[in-house]
């Protein structure tokens, strides 16, 4: 290959972009062919001298504010014109999920509350009926087939209730 | 009302948040594409235009190429009408290019800069462009093979023609200075 042909390769190298195989050939071959090496290190010296004295260009600050007031305005206008309608709906419809979003965990909670309560209230009357019906019952009766007939209705009245009740 | 308000305004916040951090690399870019202030100024305006138009499709890959790329097919569809026009005004390139030393480079008062500048300003607009965005922007042969839609082996090509032009040129007009200060590195 001559050193011509290896030119490109040679700029992969100086940039790192070059895989490892190919480089270590290269550099093998750079030790050894003095054409090459010149011709690398010209490339050197010609990327150097482009990254520290080629002037880079800023924008001005008139730029800078004639583009953004450039942007805000076709923001506004030439796109708003033909987007306007699904924009703001869907800004009003992401306000007012986020409304719900927010507002949602007092609703629940409340009303979870008032079920507690009135499930406390009903097992504790079932409690309370519970109770008379036993001592009723030990009063008036020991026999143990009137004890096999109710327990199974007892056992009904004391599995606690988680059933929504309407009160 | 402030959800409302703010998401109005997002995508147009967005866009600039992204973009305008990267306003001197399009600057840079447009001016050593078009080689003067007012046309690159233009350029850039026209490309923030047409990158918020195309802002929907953006997504979400590295904002600077995607904006560069955008500069670059603005300046040579710009460079391209100019040209038709000037063929019947008998536009001189050269002319052109050596009259227009930079009041911004003759402000740095230095040799070397005008030199370098004014030799990357003779090339080809296909190679001044690889060389700007490889060595100014440090870009990688496959952003800058996206960005100038062409394969990256001609990139490395270009690069390395490119090279070749630039070494020649600084030769021709700075003697061996070139060669002779900075070989300070080897392999």
């Amino acid at each position: 290959m001559t050193c011509d042909e290896l030119n490109p390769l040679l700029n992969a190298r100086i940039d790192d972009e070059i895989d490892p195989v190919q480089r270590s050939a290269l550099d093998s071959h750079v030790k050894t062919c003095s054409a090459c090496a010149a011709d690398l290190l010209e490339l050197e010296s010609v990327r150097n001298a482009i990254r520290a004295d080629m002037p880079y260009y800023t924008a001005s600050a008139d730029l800078r504010n004639q583009v953004r007031s450039a942007l805000r305005g076709a923001e506004y206008l030439d796109r708003g014109a033909r987007r306007t309608g699904w924009r703001v709906w869907g800004a009003i419809a992401a306000s007012v999920a986020l409304c719900a979003l927010v507002t949602a965990p007092f609703f629940v909670n409340a009303r979870s509350q008032r079920q507690f309560v009135a499930e406390e209230l009903l097992s504790a009357h079932q409690r309370a009926l519970i109770g008379r019906a036993w001592t009723s019952f030990r009063r008036t009766s020991t026999r143990s087939s009137m004890v096999q007939r109710e327990a199974p209705v007892l056992a009904t009245c004391y599995r606690p209730s988680y059933r929504r009740v309407s009160t | 009302v402030l959800v409302l308000l703010c998401s109005l305004r997002i995508p147009a916040l967005e866009f600039e948040k992204l973009f305008l951090p990267h306003l001197d690399a399009a600057y840079n870019l447009a001016r050593l594409l078009m080689r003067n202030r007012q046309d690159a100024e233009d350029v850039v305006q026209e490309s923030y235009l047409r990158a918020l138009r195309a802002f929907a499709s953006f997504r979400g890959e590295a904002s600077r190429p995607w904006i560069l790329t955008i500069v670059r097919n603005t300046s040579f569809t710009r460079l391209r009408d100019n040209r038709s026009r000037a063929d019947h005004a008998e536009y001189h390139e050269e002319l052109h290019v050596s009259a227009g030393h930079t009041p911004e480079a003759e402000s740095l008062g230095n040799e070397r800069a005008l030199a370098v500048e004014r030799c990357v300003q003779l090339l080809p607009s296909d190679f001044r462009e690889a060389i700007v965005l490889r060595e100014m922007e440090e870009l990688s042969y496959q952003e800058i093979a996206e960005i100038t839609g062409v394969p990256r082996g001609t990139v490395m090509s270009r690069l390395s023609r490119a090279r070749a032009r630039l070494a020649a040129c600084l030769k021709n007009s700075m003697g061996n200075s070139l060669l002779g200060g900075r070989t300070s590195h080897d392999l």
